[in-house]
C-alpha cells in the first residue's frame, strides 16, 4: 500500500493523503485515473512524479516499483528562497 | 555624476562624529562595479586582519550598486557588508524595503561606518549632507516602531533589540524586509548606530536613457509573463517551495534528521493563500511582489492586542508573512506544522530584528539537544508553547536566551552535539537539506558567507526549479555551482534581487513533461555540460546575453558583456575568498555538518553528501591549488589588489 500526497489543488478534491494498492508507478496512474478521471490526469500531466524523493524519470519510470509506506508526491517547479 | 553612479561616498567615524566625502576610485568601480563587491574591497583595504567584528576600528559599509534607484526590475536593494560576529568570516547581506532607492536619492551611492558611538545615535542622509542624530528615545524600541517615529517619507535600515543587544545572528530591517544572514545588525548594535535613513529627490543618470526605457518596459512585461516571476512568487510567494522541498525530500524537519514531512502542506504556500493572504506586498519598483500581506494580532509591549501593520502605515492591519525560509527553519525544522504560530514567530524575529533562519536553525538544534538529554530547556519537537519567549529572550539575552543567542557553532562547543550541529562556517544552514541536492551541498560548503542559498541558489537546478539536474549526482555540480556564485556575486555588486536570475530559465521549461523525453533529454545533457560550462567560465563572451548586463550597459553608457560581468562576480568571489583566508579560515572550513555528510535520507544509500567527490574538482576550476587558495596566477587575471 503506497502512500499518495498530492500537491494542493488535488488535495482539495481527494484530500491530503490517499493510500492507493499500486505495485507500480504506472499502476498508480490507472487507479487514480479511474478513480478521480480527468482532475488526476491534469495533476499527472503538470507534476514529477516523485517517489520517497526521488523523481520517477530517474528511477523505473511508470514501472518503478511500489512497496508498503513508499510515498508517491505530485509536485510543481518553484522557486524564491 | 555618472550612469549609475552618484559619484558620492560618506565615511562616517562614530567615535569622532568626524563625516568626510569621498569617492572609490574608478577603477574599483569598473573592477567591482558597487554593492557587495565594492563594499568588500573596502572592507578588505580598511580594516587589518584578525579585528574583532566588534572592536571600535571595524568597519560596516552600506552600499548600493549602480543599478539601484533607475526603477529596473527587481533592483531596489541594498548590501551590508562587514565582518561576521557569528562566523568569523565576510559578513554581507542584501535587503530589498525602500532605503536603497532612497539612498541614492540623496545622491549617495554608499556609506561606510567606523567607530563606535558614546550614546545611541542615528544616521540622516540628505541631498544637503549627512548627520548624527541621538538615538536615546528609539534605543530599545522594535524595528517596526523605530522606523514609524523616525522622519516620514525617509528609506529606513534599522535595528531592534537583538542587535542592541549583540545577539551574532541580529539582522537590519529596511520596512518588513530584512538583511538578515551573518549578524551585520549586531555590528551596527555595537556602534550605538541605530538606524541609517535618507531621503531625496535626485534621479541616476541613464547614459541610453531611450533605449533603458524602452528595454525597461519589455523586461518588465517579460518578467510578468513568466510562470516563475509572474506566476508562481506572486501567487504563493517564496511559500510555494514548501511542497516541492517535502516531495523531494529536502524539507529540514526535526533539526535535519528528515527531508520530509507528510503533514507538510499544512505550512505550504498554497495554504497561506488560501487561507491567510490579505495583500501582496513588494519592494519598490519590483514588478514581482511576493512578499506575503497578512493579518496578524500581536501583544505590544505593555500586552495590549493590536493587528500588527506595516512600518509606514501604508497597508492598515496588514502586515508580512514569512518566506520559505522562516517556513523552514521554525516549521517543520522544529516540528511545528501550525501556520499561525509560525506568524507570530516570524513578527517576532522581524520586530526583534533578528535572522529567524539561524534563530529557528539554533532552536532547532537546541530542541535536539534537549530531546537527548544534553541540555535543559522547555524546548520540545512535539509541543511549541515555549518557542515565542524563547525568541524574546534570545534577543535580549535572558536566561538560555543568552546562549541560544550566541548562535548553533557556539552552543555546540559548550553542549556539544558537533555531529547534529547544522551550520557551515558558523552559519546556520537554511531550509533545503543538501542531501537531496548535492550540487547546493557543494555550494553551502564553499560559499563565504558560510550555509547560504542565495550566492548560487543550485538547489533551483537540481530539486525546486522546472529543471531537475540529478539532484544526486555529483557530475557538472561543481562548474555548475561555480556558474551560479560568480553570477549571484555580480547579481549582488549590480545590485540586483537574486530572484531575477529564476526567470532565465526560459518559460518553454515549465510546461515539459517531467516524465517525457525532452524533459529527460535536457536534463542528461545538463548532466553532462561540465566541461562545456568549464569552457564557458573561462571565455569571454563577447556579447550580452541575459538582461542583467543590458541593463547595465544602458545604465553605465558602455557596452558590458556576459563573460565580463559574471568575472566581475568571479573577481568579488575570490576577494571575498581572499578576505576569508587573510582573516585565518582554511579549506577545512569549505566542509558540511558531520550528519549531513554521512546520515542518509534516501533509502539504499548509506551517506548523505559526497562532498569529497566535487570540492577537488570545484578547487581546480576556480583556478585555486589543493588548499583552496586562489594561485598567484588567478588573483593576477582577475586583476585583484592583495
Amino acid at each position: 500500500m503506497a502512500i499518495l500526497i498530492p500537491n494542493y489543488e488535488l488535495a482539495e478534491k481527494i484530500g491530503q493523503r490517499v493510500d492507493i494498492d499500486a505495485n507500480t508507478v504506472d499502476e498508480l496512474i490507472a487507479q487514480g485515473t479511474a478513480r478521480w478521471g480527468e482532475v488526476f490526469r491534469q495533476a499527472i500531466r503538470r507534476a514529477a512524479i516523485v517517489v520517497n524523493g526521488r523523481a520517477v524519470r530517474l528511477l523505473k519510470g511508470g514501472r518503478t516499483p511500489l512497496g508498503k509506506d513508499d510515498t508517491v508526491w505530485l509536485i510543481l517547479p518553484s522557486g524564491g528562497g | 555624476m555618472s550612469g549609475g553612479y552618484m559619484d558620492k561616498a560618506y565615511d562616517v567615524n562614530l567615535s569622532t562624529g568626524q563625516i568626510r566625502e569621498f569617492q572609490p576610485s574608478r577603477e574599483d568601480q569598473q573592477l567591482y562595479l558597487g554593492g557587495k563587491g565594492l563594499a568588500t574591497r573596502l572592507l578588505f583595504d580598511h580594516t587589518r586582519a584578525g579585528l574583532d567584528p566588534y572592536d571600535e576600528q571595524m568597519v560596516m559599509v552600506f552600499a548600493t550598486g549602480p543599478v539601484t534607484g533607475t526603477g529596473a526590475p527587481q533592483s531596489n536593494r541594498f548590501v551590508v557588508c562587514t565582518k561576521s560576529p557569528l562566523t568569523g568570516a565576510i559578513g554581507t547581506s542584501t535587503c530589498g524595503g525602500n532605503f536603497a532607492t532612497k539612498l541614492k536619492k540623496a545622491g549617495v551611492d554608499l556609506v561606510l561606518v567606523r567607530g563606535k558611538a558614546e550614546r545611541p545615535v542615528y544616521l540622516e542622509i540628505t541631498e544637503a549632507g549627512a548627520e548624527l542624530k541621538d538615538a536615546s528615545a528609539l534605543w530599545g524600541k522594535g524595528t517596526m516602531e523605530t522606523q514609524s517615529q523616525l522622519p516620514k517619507d525617509f528609506g529606513k535600515a534599522v535595528i531592534g533589540p537583538a542587535g542592541e543587544h549583540l545577539v551574532r545572528y541580529a539582522g537590519i530591517v529596511s520596512q518588513e524586509r530584512m538583511a538578515g544572514r551573518t549578524g551585520c545588525g549586531a555590528v551596527m548594535g555595537s556602534k550605538n548606530l541605530k538606524a541609517v535613513i535618507a531621503n531625496g529627490r535626485r534621479q541616476v543618470e541613464i547614459s541610453e536613457e531611450e533605449r533603458y526605457k524602452e528595454f525597461q518596459k519589455s523586461m518588465t512585461k517579460y518578467l510578468l509573463g513568466h510562470p516563475m516571476t509572474g506566476g508562481i512568487l506572486p501567487a504563493l510567494g517564496t511559500a510555494n517551495i514548501v511542497a516541492t522541498a517535502a516531495g523531494r525530500n529536502i524539507l529540514p524537519c526535526n533539526n535535519y534528521q528528515r527531508g520530509t514531512d507528510q503533514r507538510a502542506m499544512a505550512i505550504s504556500g498554497e495554504r497561506l493563500a488560501a487561507k491567510y493572504l490579505k495583500k501582496r506586498v513588494g519592494c519598490m519598483s519590483c514588478p514581482v511582489i511576493c512578499g506575503r500581506g497578512i493579518e496578524l494580532r500581536v501583544q505590544d509591549a505593555e500586552g495590549k492586542e493590536r493587528l500588527a501593520g506595516d512600518p509606514d502605515g501604508k497597508h492598515k492591519g496588514v502586515s508580512k508573512g514569512p518566506e520559505y525560509e522562516t517556513l523552514g527553519l521554525l516549521g517543520s525544522n522544529l516540528g511545528c506544522f501550525d501556520l499561525e504560530r509560525i506568524f507570530q514567530w516570524n513578527y517576532l524575529c522581524d520586530d526583534l530584528g533578528m535572522d529567524s533562519i539561524s534563530a529557528g536553525g539554533t532552536l532547532g538544534f537546541a530542541t535536539e539537544l534537549t530531546e537527548r538529554g544534553m541540555l535543559e530547556s522547555p524546548l520540545s519537537f512535539d509541543h511549541h508553547e515555549a518557542v515565542a519567549g524563547l525568541l524574546r529572550d534570545i534577543a535580549y539575552r535572558r536566561g538560555l536566551g543568552n546562549d541560544l543567542a550566541e548562535g548553533t557553532r557556539r552552543m555546540a562547543a559548550k553542549y556539544g552535539g558537533h555531529d547534529f550541529a547544522i551550520h557551515v562556517k558558523g552559519l546556520e544552514l537554511p531550509a533545503y537539506d543538501p542531501r537531496g541536492c548535492y550540487g547546493q551541498g557543494l555550494e553551502y560548503a564553499t560559499t563565504n558567507r558560510g550555509g547560504c542559498h542565495i550566492q548560487g541558489a543550485t538547489m533551483y537546478l537540481e530539486a525546486t526549479g522546472p529543471i531537475s539536474v540529478d539532484p544526486l549526482s555529483t557530475k557538472a555540480k561543481p562548474e555548475l555551482v561555480i556558474l551560479q556564485q560568480n553570477l549571484s556575486a555580480a547579481l549582488c555588486s549590480s545590485v540586483y534581487c537574486m530572484f531575477a536570475s529564476y526567470a532565465m530559465i526560459p518559460s518553454l521549461a515549465f510546461r515539459l513533461d517531467p516524465q517525457g523525453l525532452a524533459y529527460g533529454a535536457l536534463t542528461k545533457l545538463l548532466l553532462n555540460s561540465g566541461p562545456i560550462i568549464g569552457l564557458v567560465l573561462k571565455s569571454k563572451a563577447p556579447v550580452p546575453l541575459l538582461w542583467f548586463e543590458r541593463f547595465l550597459s544602458y545604465i553605465i553608457g558602455r557596452k558590458v558583456t556576459m563573460g565580463e560581468y559574471t568575472e566581475i562576480g568571479e573577481r568579488v568571489f575570490n576577494l571575498e575568498r581572499l578576505y576569508n583566508l587573510r582573516e585565518g579560515l582554511t579549506a577545512a572550513d569549505d566542509t558540511l555538518p558531520p550528519r549531513l555528510l554521512n546520515e542518509p535520507t534516501f533509502p539504499g544509500l548509506d551517506h548523505g553528501v559526497p562532498l569529497g567527490e566535487m570540492l577537488p574538482h570545484y578547487y581546480e576550476v576556480r583556478g585555486w591549488d589543493a588548499s583552496g587558495v586562489p594561485t598567484p596566477r588567478t588573483v593576477a587575471r582577475l586583476s585583484i589588489r592583495t
